[in-house]
């Protein structure tokens, strides 16, 4: 799959600190690719190395195969980028604005304005003053004005933070609508947002990429084992001793909520023990009415990957 | 984008920020309250009205006052220029622009001329009435104006790379005030030296000893080189303070 944004041994030191430590992932074409990390982890660093505001201390970066060092100014048109503090002139109306963004990005771009308006939902607050929108509207100019230039990758820095619950899902119905028009990499603190828009995902702590790939993979590498949810009317202490003696190597949790019965089961993650699990309960006429396969979510994964113990 | 399209985009958004702003308003009608109030007392104290004690006693005595108040002008006027985008981080934006870190330098240093020309055309009033009693130096007047808007040009060099330092527009306009009136009391030193190099050194270096020139009506090619070279090595460090996000 062709790549967009590749982030090679990129290193970025202050004095006294390194932010950066020689890291690399790739993001690719078309993807919507989530970027987590605890806070000061180097995400905003990285975001800004990408869009060329901070040039690396070491490593390179491509956009589209093009060294970021070489062809900044190209390439900085490419590139659509909302910093963790939208960058809003609080004086100028919302559609004036866009319409400035539009203008210093190049003047034949003003056309775009108007879809922009619609797309972002901006259109019944174009004529008022960004300082006297809510914080969700403020946050949707900024995604205009990353897009107003019509950008084929677009960098989010924490789109949703301080958002919401409302505002939070419109702006993931504007993620969505941008999704397969353009790459998009995002950052953001609400990990169940990463797991619904994103395909792909790279953790990072103190600098370091941790995890890297699609979701799938770097949940394969942390789910040591699987975990099997069966909800039964019946499973006594003759059946268990049975279950028990058929799979040796199972491990049982019991969860009684009145009449029904909650089982997790624990499997070692190689081979598929589904089939023969369910014809066991329906054989020995356990009443099985659910059975499912629960799958580690994207917030575990980022505690485990995150976490020292993890790293061990 | 060609250099001037882009300079008159932001340029237009600066000034725009300028009128909109209730502080360009009370700089001018303070600056202007007070340049009448010494225009009046100038005029009353003037024991007789000839054309050389009118531009003696009264016009360039103003002037000079005019220069003064706007070491404390221009601090004020240029502290937001480029502070007030680094908190918001709206620099951010221009860098990512088409605009090349020029366009943006001189964008806001034309912004500030513009609005401190604006302040300073006020007082044009105090010629032109003496101008209606029979006042008919224009040398003298043209020559002073001249040594204003020279004065303003490096006062707002100062201004704007002092901006460019830091994201509190009050410790930039401290930084400003504090530079010009750096530059200014190099008069003393002047005064205070015995060996003559120095002397030289630090009279050529001072911003008023150029001023005075202009104001006696004799403008010599080392003042327009002091001019050139000063807005040179101030555009020189603000271009570097822009550039240093990449160190």
């Amino acid at each position: 799959m062709e790549k967009s944004i590749e982030v090679k041994s990129v290193t970025k030191e202050y004095p006294g600190i390194i932010a950066v430590k020689n890291m690399t992932f790739s993001v690719e074409k078309g993807a919507v690719h989530g970027f987590l990390g605890p806070n000061g982890a180097g995400k905003s660093t990285t975001m800004k190395m990408i869009c060329g505001l901070i040039v690396p201390t070491d490593g390179s970066i491509y956009i589209d195969g093009m060294d970021m060092r070489e062809k900044s100014g190209l390439l900085k048109r490419k590139l659509g980028f909302l910093p963790e503090n939208p960058p809003l002139y609080k004086g100028m109306k919302v559609e004036e604005y866009l319409r400035f963004v539009g203008g210093i990005r190049g003047e034949k771009l003003k056309r775009n304005v108007g879809l922009i308006l619609e797309k972002c939902g901006l259109e019944s607050v174009k004529g008022r003053r960004i300082g006297n929108l809510s914080l969700g509207y403020k946050q949707r100019v900024g995604v205009a004005q990353a897009l107003v230039h019509d950008p084929e990758v677009v960098i989010l820095d924490e789109p949703t933070k301080g958002l919401d619950p409302k505002a939070v899902d419109e702006m993931r119905k504007l993620i969505l609508n941008l999704k397969d028009e353009r790459t998009i990499l995002f950052s953001s603190h609400l990990l169940h947002e990463v797991e619904n828009l994103c395909s792909h995902i790279t953790i990072i702590k103190e600098g370091e990429v941790l995890e890297h790939g699609p979701i799938e993979s770097v949940r394969k590498t942390f789910q040591g084992h699987k975990t099997f949810k069966v909800q039964l009317k019946r499973f006594d202490s003759e059946l268990r001793a049975s279950f028990q003696k058929k799979f040796r190597n199972l491990e049982l949790d019991f969860d009684k909520w009145e009449r029904e019965l909650l089982l997790k089961i624990h499997a070692p993650s190689d081979g598929d023990r589904r089939e023969e699990l369910t014809s066991f309960f329906v054989q020995n006429n356990c009443g099985l009415l659910s059975f499912r396969e629960e799958s580690l979510g994207i917030e575990e994964i980022f505690r485990m990957a995150t976490t020292k113990e993890a790293n061990l | 984008m060609n250099f001037l399209n882009g300079v008159c985009l932001l340029l237009k958004k600066e000034l725009k920020d300028y009128f909109f702003s209730p502080l360009i308003y009370i700089l001018t009608g303070l600056f202007s309250g007070i340049m009448g109030w010494l225009f009046f007392n100038y005029l009353v104290g003037a024991k007789n009205l000839t054309m050389l004690s009118l531009t003696h006693s009264i016009l360039i005595p103003l002037f000079g006052n005019i220069n003064f108040l706007f070491l404390f002008l221009i601090p004020l006027l240029s502290m937001k220029l480029f502070s007030e985008e680094k908190k918001n981080q709206t620099l951010d934006l221009l860098f990512l622009s088409n605009l090349e870190h020029s366009q943006i330098i001189f964008s806001k240093f034309l912004a500030g001329l513009i609005i401190s020309l604006f302040i300073l055309s006020w007082t044009l009033v105090f010629p032109i009435i003496l101008g209606l009693s029979g006042y008919n130096d224009w040398g003298t007047v043209l020559s002073s104006y001249l040594g204003l808007i020279f004065s303003i040009i490096s006062y707002l060099w100062v201004g704007l790379f002092c901006s460019s330092l830091t994201e509190n527009p009050i410790i930039a306009a401290i930084t400003t005030f504090c530079v010009l009136l750096g530059m200014m009391l190099m008069v003393l030193t002047v005064n205070a030296t015995q060996i003559e190099i120095l002397n030289i050194i630090f009279q050529y270096l001072s911003t008023p000893f150029h001023y005075e020139g202009f104001v006696r009506g004799s403008i010599k090619n080392y003042n327009l080189i002091y001019l050139l070279s000063f807005s040179g090595f101030f555009y020189f460090l603000t271009h570097k303070s822009l550039e240093s996000r990449n160190w």
